[in-house]
């Protein structure tokens, strides 16, 4: 499929204002349906505002992922440059054949289990920050003082829960949460098939729900 | 067992419904977006220095094999012609012999009149008479074109 992309109009929702483009727009032609795989080598050829609209786009929920992996905020922050430092460094030899979402979730995934073999352990438990607590709840609930305890509470079950976990149905549980990906992506990033990611995944989710439902119950 | 399966199914299918709220404060630090962006930034910055770096790498050693080329082919050149110089002299010898120039033939005396006569004189008393002859005949057409050229 043949598209064109206007680089400043690709900006997410959510994109920070100091990521809003500033240049006139350029425009690149688009060969197959992942824009970020043509942002990607668009930026491989030396255009830096590709970078930016890749990176604006992916930087949440990269770090969102990390933080929630190695559950430290410092630990997190290198890991989210050291991805990016990768995804810097492989730009040459990247080939779209796979989402540019895989790729990136694959060189973290992979960052993150380096980590873990140099300081020989996984991190064990809950320590994720508070900012998780938002994710407990509905959004229109946000904002009474009772929904901000409830959310609290919610938070520290979650975060409990989530730490329970053994490491690789924590490791699939986070990818389908954070990544957006499909469940034969995570298989992918994680290198296993398809459907042991899935049952994974169920496991993991059926354990959130029961310690959640197990904590609400008088 | 299907109902389990539905459920879960379900849940894939809406992604994210259980403890997730549309937008996240989670966000990494700018100090950290800063870095990101500037390692991005230097990385092809970079690259062009290199790139254009590389030209020169195969440019130098291509700039020296045809300097060697040059001081051989002169080197060569000047040390040939001192071997083979003999012969041709030789033959830019012997080429002007075999030619039939006559120009190159005449002989100084006819450059003055006097002296022509007197060598006319001078092959008279030495017998030659022939050669006494055509010399006279040849001083006469000289003498006799000079006469009538210009005037008439």
């Amino acid at each position: 499929m043949n598209a064109t992309l206007t680089i400043d109009g690709v900006t997410s929702p959510d994109t920070p204002a100091r990521f809003a483009p500033r240049k006139p727009a350029r425009r690149v032609e688009l060969v197959s349906d992942d824009e970020d795989a043509q942002l990607m080598l668009a930026y491989a050829s030396g255009e830096m505002r590709a970078f930016e609209t890749l990176y604006s786009r992916h930087r949440a929920a990269l770090y969102r992922y990390l933080v929630r992996q190695a559950r430290d905020g410092e630990i997190a922050n290198d890991l989210f440059q050291e991805v990016w430092s990768r995804v810097i460094a492989n730009r040459a030899r990247y080939e779209p054949r796979a989402k540019f979402r895989t790729f990136l979730f694959t060189l973290a995934y992979n960052c993150f289990i380096d980590h873990c073999r140099r300081v020989k352990a996984r991190p064990g438990g809950p320590a994720i920050e508070d900012a998780d607590a938002a994710d407990l709840l509905p959004a229109d609930e946000g904002g009474r003082p009772e929904a901000v305890l409830q959310r609290d509470e919610c938070s520290q079950r979650y975060r409990a829960a989530l730490a329970t976990l053994p490491p690789e149905q924590r490791d699939v549980y986070l990818l389908h949460e954070e990544s957006d990906l499909s469940l034969e992506e995570i298989a992918r990033v994680t290198g296993v098939g398809a459907e042991t990611a899935k049952s994974r995944l169920r496991y993991a989710v059926g354990k959130l729900k029961a310690a959640l439902a197990a904590a609400e119950s008088p | 067992m299907s109902g389990p399966d539905d459920e879960f199914d379900d849940f894939l299918s809406r992604r994210r419904p259980l403890f997730r709220r549309p937008v996240d404060d989670l966000q990494p630090p700018e100090e950290v977006d800063r870095v990101v962006l500037r390692r991005a930034r230097e990385a092809i910055e970079i690259e062009r220095p290199q790139r254009a770096f590389r030209g020169a790498n195969w440019g130098a050693p291509l700039a020296i094999a045809a300097t060697l080329l040059v001081v051989f082919t002169v080197v060569l050149h000047f040390m040939q012609p001192s071997k083979v110089l003999p012969e041709v002299s030789v033959q830019q010898v012997a080429q002007p012999v075999a030619a039939p120039a006559a120009p190159a033939t005449t002989p100084t005396w006819r450059g003055d009149s006097q002296a022509w006569l007197a060598q006319i004189e001078k092959l008279r008393a030495e017998g030659r008479d022939a050669e006494a002859d055509a010399e006279l005949a040849a001083y006469k057409r000289e003498h006799r074109a000079l006469a009538v050229g210009p005037d008439r």
